[in-house]
C-alpha cells in the first residue's frame, strides 16, 4: 500500500514544509528590528494573503470572473460565513452551467 | 467579522479561547472542502493510495504544494523537483512566521515549535488578526495561542480527514473518475 519512493518523497515534503514554517520565527526570535524592518514585516501579511488569492482571479473563464464579482459584492456586505457560502454555490453552479 | 465582537466577551479560560478559535475558522473549512475532495480524486488518478495521501496531508499539510505535487507526480516519483516546488510554494511561510514573531515572543520554544507546525494560511490569518485586535483593544497578551490552535486544529482535521472521504478514493469506477475531477471545483489556481 506504500510504495518506498513514495514515502521518502512525501517525508521530504513534510520536512521542507516545515523548516518554512519555523524559518521565519527562528530567526527572528531574539531580533530586535529596525524601524524599516517593523513597517516591512507589517505590511507583509497584507501582501502574503494577497499573493495566495489573486493567481484564482486572473481566469479567462466567464463563469469563474462572475462567480468572482458576486462572491466581491456578498464580502462588502456580508459576513464572512454567507460569503463564503455564496462563493462556493455560485462558483459551483456557474461552472455547472456556463462551463 | 465575528472576531471583534467575540474578543470583548471571551474570558479567559483555555477551553472558550479554543472554542473561539475554531468557531472563526469554521467558514473557512466550508471552503477547503470543496478543495480536499479535488486533491483526493486527483491523487486517486495518479495512482497514489489512499495511505500515501492521508500520509502527505497529514505530514505535509500545505494543500497548494500538495496539489502541486500530485500534477508533477510520476511513477516513480522526481523526488528533488517535487521537494523544490514544495518549497517555492511553501516559501510565502518564511514571511508568515517573521510576521507572527513579534507576537510569539513571551511564549516558550517547547510551545511554539510544535504550534508553528498547524501553521497554514487561514489558522495564521485567523491568528494575527485576533492578535492585532487584542492588541487594539488592550488585551494582553495579544496573541491567543490557544485560539490559534482551536483554528489550527479544526483546519488541520478537516484537511487530513476530508481527501480521504472523496467519492472516489481508493477502488473507484473508471468512470466516476473523470467527473469527480473536473466536475464542478477545478484547482487551476494552485500551482
Amino acid at each position: 500500500m506504500i510504495d518506498r519512493t513514495t514515502l521518502f518523497t512525501i517525508v521530504l515534503m513534510a520536512g521542507v514544509t516545515y523548516l518554512t514554517r519555523i524559518g521565519g520565527y527562528a530567526v527572528l526570535r531574539n531580533r530586535v528590528l529596525s524601524a524599516r524592518a517593523t513597517a516591512v514585516m507589517e505590511a507583509a501579511p497584507g501582501c502574503v494573503l494577497i499573493s495566495v488569492i489573486a493567481p484564482a482571479f486572473v481566469s479567462r473563464n466567464p463563469a469563474d470572473l462572475l462567480a468572482l464579482a458576486i462572491t466581491f459584492i456578498a464580502a462588502t456586505r456580508l459576513s464572512m460565513l454567507p460569503t463564503v457560502l455564496i462563493g462556493i454555490a455560485s462558483a459551483g453552479l456557474l461552472r455547472h452551467f456556463i462551463g | 467579522m465575528s472576531i471583534s465582537q467575540t474578543v470583548e466577551t471571551a474570558s479567559d479560560s483555555s477551553g472558550s479561547e479554543f472554542r473561539r478559535g475554531v468557531a472563526s475558522c469554521a467558514p473557512v473549512l466550508l471552503g477547503t472542502i470543496p478543495y480536499a475532495l479535488v486533491l483526493g480524486a486527483q491523487a486517486t488518478q495518479k495512482g497514489l493510495s489512499t495511505v500515501e495521501l492521508s500520509m502527505m496531508t497529514g505530514l505535509n499539510f500545505a494543500g497548494g504544494s500538495e496539489f502541486a505535487a500530485i500534477q508533477l507526480w510520476t511513477s516513480p516519483p522526481h523526488i528533488l523537483l517535487i521537494v523544490a516546488i514544495t518549497f517555492l510554494v511553501n516559501s510565502r511561510h518564511l514571511l508568515m512566521g517573521a510576521a507572527l514573531a513579534p507576537f510569539l515572543r513571551d511564549l516558550p520554544r517547547r510551545k511554539v515549535f510544535p504550534a508553528l507546525f498547524f501553521l497554514c494560511d487561514e489558522s495564521w490569518a485567523l491568528g494575527l488578526a485576533d492578535a492585532k485586535q487584542r492588541a487594539a483593544a488592550g488585551i494582553g497578551p495579544a496573541f491567543s495561542p490557544r485560539y490559534y490552535m482551536g483554528a489550527a486544529l479544526a483546519m488541520y482535521l478537516t484537511w487530513f480527514s476530508s481527501p480521504r472521504s472523496a467519492p472516489c478514493s481508493g477502488r473507484c469506477s473508471a468512470m466516476s473518475r473523470p467527473m469527480v475531477s473536473t466536475w464542478p471545483f477545478r484547482p487551476s489556481s494552485w500551482c
